[in-house]
């Protein structure tokens, strides 16, 4: 083989791998979400700066708001609960991840990612992690570890800001789980139907600490 | 217009021109920076995840780039740093790109003995060291020069420009190989 041949067989050997479709839209999406974030912040900015020429609209409208929050109040973790579905199976294929992960490799991401750790005890020494990652949870860093459990894998998603008011069991055809207050975040806990989760949720509430 | 709105004004042009830059940017670069990332973490699933991170953090510092010529090298640098920061130390066990038909060059485009050879290739360069894979990916998808590479990958042109030699030499030496028949216990060497 010359070197031509050879140079147009490796361009068409390295250059193979064809991005997904729909992969473009995605990373379009960044910029739309970004910027929606971005706009809600100028706008707090903008509406305090000229408070008293914004007044009324903004007393209009948070009448408006009040009525409509008085006659409906949604579930405030309706949506993290969707959230967290779709995450873990956006990331369905970690869960057979067979790495084994120190408790001090845990905590030395977790000190970066969410300022928090999990303290040194005969549990979690016993805990076996398969997979340890930092993650983008309901808009935020997030922890997002999965660990052996009894029936299966286990995942635990700590969520230092986002602050949910009580319990919450949910669950769907495959998975069940539990979001937990923690401070001023949420402890997530989910794993398949038949995993005793809330075992686990207690496990890392009694361990966890965040250093605010 | 006043002089508030005026500047409303200016800000939403500076945030189009913001996001037609960055639509460019993905519309120009997003397929090598994917297969970039495949070459580097050996599987399309954390590739495309390692692309998102990569688009994301480039969006979060897009004002740092200085000019659209820079933008490729920009990002590369990016993929690079992230992929070490999110799968070198703990790199899920997966299969990997091998074993993905959909990585390999569409067949119709190539004639019979160039499928087995490029199939070889394939596993060839999966088998290169990182250290031999890594500059040939980033001079045969990026097109960097042997001084760019340097800077990625923090070494001096001389040593780039002799793994790349080394790289091209290891493979061809697979290829010659099995063309001459000299290579029969490969499982890919039989060639019809």
């Amino acid at each position: 083989m010359n070197e031509h041949d050879f140079d147009k067989l490796l361009q068409q050997v390295m250059k193979a791998p064809s991005a997904p479709e729909g992969l473009q839209n995605k990373l379009l999406a960044i910029a739309d979400e970004e910027v929606v974030t971005a706009n809600a912040a100028r706008n707090t900015a903008a509406a305090n700066d000229s408070f008293w020429r914004r007044a009324l609209p903004v007393a209009a409208c948070m009448a408006l708001l009040l009525g409509l929050a008085w006659r409906y109040q949604p579930p405030q973790e309706t949506p993290l609960t969707q959230e967290i579905l779709r995450h873990v199976y956006a990331e369905e294929r970690f869960l057979g991840s067979t790495d084994h992960i120190s408790l001090a490799e845990v905590n030395s991401r977790m000190g970066t990612v969410i300022k928090a750790r999990l303290d040194s005890s005969p549990a979690t020494n016993a805990m076996d992690v398969r997979f340890s990652k930092d993650c983008w949870i309901a808009k935020q860093a997030a922890m997002h570890l999965i660990i052996s459990g009894d029936t299966g894998p286990v995942s635990v998603m700590m969520i230092p800001s986002r602050m949910v008011d009580k319990e919450t069991r949910f669950s769907d055809d495959r998975f069940t789980g539990t979001i937990t207050p923690m401070g001023n975040g949420a402890l997530v806990v989910l794993g398949n139907r038949q995993e005793p989760v809330g075992k686990y949720s207690s496990m890392v509430q009694n361990n966890l600490h965040w250093e605010y | 217009m006043t002089s508030q709105e005026s500047a409303e004004n200016s800000v939403m042009d500076n945030k189009v021109t913001r996001r037609k830059r960055y639509e460019s940017l993905v519309s120009d670069y997003y397929h090598d920076i994917f297969r970039y990332a495949c070459w580097l973490t050996r599987h399309t699933a954390l590739a495309e995840d390692l692309t998102q991170e990569t688009f994301l953090r480039a969006w979060r510092a897009f004002d740092s780039l200085q000019s659209h010529d820079s933008a490729k090298a920009w990002l590369f640098t990016i993929l690079r740093r992230e992929n070490a920061r999110l799968y070198e130390k703990q790199r899920p066990e997966l299969d990997d790109i091998d074993d993905h038909e959909a990585t390999l060059p569409e067949a119709s485009h190539l004639e019979p003995d160039q499928q087995m050879e490029a199939m070889m290739l394939h596993k060839a360069i999966l088998a290169l060291e990182p250290e031999y894979r890594d500059p040939l990916a980033l001079q045969v998808i990026g097109g960097f020069s042997g001084d760019e590479i340097g800077a990625m990958l923090d070494l001096n042109n001389n040593t780039v420009m002799t793994r790349l030699f080394r790289a091209r030499n290891k493979l061809r030496s697979v290829l010659d190989g099995n063309r001459d028949g000299d290579n029969p216990g490969n499982s890919l060497g039989n060639k019809e």
